[in-house]
């Protein structure tokens, strides 16, 4: 699948890359077709549920998210495997749109971004239903990275390893 | 030993920048008899003036089991805060904004059950709030001039789509009241303005400066409210960073920039600051502009921070004026990352020669755990106010610090 090592050093410079490189733009909003929900609500789902969430930082007008929503998202394995596996979840990480966290703490997307250290965008998460970080991946995701990004994440493989050593595997 | 040594050792944290000298932070708000969390958040970034002999700050937080507007005020010689009180009243409420009016009065607007509300204050007193907005509102911030002018700009929300309306404001036996209201308009369809800052220039004029949503993604546009009430042509002050600009596909987008800030210094000094993520690498950074005509012109974008934060991500950027200096915060994590717990420290720049000074790691603001969303003020005598917020971990409760730095200049 990825014949490098997905490390973070590695998607950041895809990323800078990607911003430069980005295609045909939407306003980068969440992608039509995406059942994604509020940060707050995909949490609280996700825990009803017990089922891991995945979110997506995006940013009104982000070239890179726009080519990740036309290239990637309307692969439709790739839509009807993250409908099936995860609570989705959209935040806009310039909105002042409000949150409320489990704990009762109120905060902004924007905020949430911040916490999570969203540097720029787009940014992927996988989250356990608690919030806890499993994976995360900035900037250009292909449909065939998503699907291997779910198959370790759906798959449990990250339980035992780094997402790196599931990629050097070839997996 | 030690014990010998703890005042020697307690002397940095009285530590002389270069053009303040700062005493220790004093805690206004606890979160040890409830649990909550305060937000020092809202358009343009006025939570904190001086008004003659006294200081007030206003925050939101959820300690009575809902959001609501609180305002804390000190006297400039008082040690602390004397007294905390509630401002608003319904069920929830947002991101207050506070401008001084006269020696100890100042005027608040907040975000309530979705509308706008306005109020005057004194040390004694609060008076029944206004509602500005009649309707759904929100990013209400605040200017005046000192001499009686008060504006509060607000976006008006109508479906789907938000304008900004300029509410100019007068107080007649002790309340608030709507002098007049105009709603901003652009030479482009706009579906979004936001986020509003606004300042009086030293001329007497209203600049306003906002988050414009029309071109695909989001600019940073400014316009001068001239003394016949006329807004000049809006300009664009950030620098547009798109993609590639020959490719036609790519004309919508560009790279981030929100959350502007004004201030207006002597001579016509306008300052507009903003984050602006250019450097895809590393995310938002301060970036600013600055006007010598009262805000006709603008310069060029110039960097606030130095080049110790590019690395990190830069938050809550603010700016103020006294006389020709222009000061500007924010917080970064550039002394710690942790993916565990949230970090930042609070830090700031000044422009006194034409340039932005190295970044001042502000003393009792920085240090373990998260101290963040800083607020800035400047009084009348050029001294100093900072508040933030300070949490020990990630999900714990949070509290409110205030620092004071004295003029050394």
């Amino acid at each position: 699948m990825w014949s490098s090592p997905f490390s973070e050093i590695n998607r950041m410079v895809v990323f800078m890359l990607g911003l430069y490189l980005a295609s045909p733009a939407s306003l980068a909003d969440a992608p039509d077709g995406w059942d994604f929900l509020a940060f707050d609500e995909a949490r609280a789902q996700a825990t009803a549920e017990n089922r891991p969430i995945f979110v997506y930082f995006g940013r009104y007008g982000c070239p890179t998210c726009a080519r990740v929503n036309h290239e990637s998202l309307t692969d439709p394995d790739v839509r009807k495997r993250y409908h099936e596996h995860y609570i989705l979840a959209y935040v806009d990480s310039e909105s002042g749109d409000r949150l409320r966290l489990p704990n009762g703490e109120r905060m902004t997307e924007m905020d949430l971004g911040i916490r999570y250290k969203v540097f720029g965008t787009p940014f992927f998460f996988f989250m356990e239903p608690d919030g806890k970080t499993i994976t995360r991946i900035p900037g250009f995701v292909s449909a065939p990275e998503f699907l291997a990004l779910d198959r370790y994440v759906n798959g449990g493989h990250y339980r035992n390893q780094s997402l790196q050593e599931f990629i050097s595997e070839g997996t | 030993m030690i014990r010998w040594l703890l005042p020697i050792l307690w002397l940095p944290m009285v530590c002389h920048g270069e053009l303040w000298s700062f005493g220790e932070p004093v805690t206004v708000t606890d979160a040890s008899l409830a649990p909550h969390y305060h937000h020092l958040d809202g358009s343009g970034r006025r939570h904190l003036a001086a008004a003659g002999d006294y200081v007030a700050l206003v925050w939101e937080d959820d300690r009575t089991g809902s959001p609501q507007i609180h305002v804390a005020i000190k006297g400039l010689s008082d040690p602390g805060f004397l007294s905390t009180f509630q401002l608003s009243s319904g069920t929830e409420a947002y991101e207050p904004a506070i401008a001084s009016v006269s020696d100890a009065a100042w005027v608040i607007a907040w975000e309530q059950d979705s509308e706008i509300l306005g109020s005057v204050l004194t040390p004694e007193t609060q008076t029944h709030p206004l509602n500005l907005s009649s309707g759904p509102g929100r990013h209400v911030t605040l200017a005046t001039d000192g001499t009686g002018q008060i504006s509060a700009v607000w976006g008006k929300r109508q479906g789907r789509t938000q304008r900004l309306v300029v509410s100019d404001l007068v107080i007649r036996d002790g309340s608030l009241m709507v002098r007049d209201e105009k709603t901003i308009t652009t030479d482009n369809p706009s579906h979004f303005q936001g986020f509003p800052a606004a300042t009086y220039t030293s001329r007497g004029e209203l600049f306003i400066a906002w988050e414009d949503r029309w071109a695909g993604h989001t600019r940073i546009y400014g316009s001068l409210r001239n003394r016949s009430g006329m807004f000049h042509p809006a300009v664009q002050l950030n620098e547009h960073r798109g993609p590639g600009a020959a490719e036609s596909y790519l004309e919508n987008t560009g790279t981030g920039v929100m959350r502007v800030s004004l201030a207006s210094g002597r001579h016509g000094l306008v300052e507009a600051v903003w984050l602006d993520k250019r450097n895809p690498g590393s995310g938002y950074a301060v970036w600013g502009g600055h006007s010598q005509d009262g805000g006709q012109q603008f310069s060029a974008n110039v960097r606030v921070q130095d080049t110790m934060g590019d690395a990190v991500a830069q938050w809550h950027a603010s700016v103020v004026a006294f006389e020709d200096i222009l000061i500007a915060v924010w917080d970064d994590a550039r002394e710690g990352w942790s993916d565990e717990k949230e970090s930042g420290d609070v830090f700031l720049s000044w422009r006194s020669d034409g340039n932005w000074s190295d970044d001042l790691l502000v003393p009792g603001a920085s240090g373990n755990g998260y101290q963040g969303s800083p607020v800035i003020a400047v009084d009348m005598n050029g001294d100093l106010h900072l508040a933030w917020i300070e949490k020990t971990t990630l999900t714990a409760p949070s509290r409110l610090r205030y620092l004071y730095g004295r003029r050394t200049y």
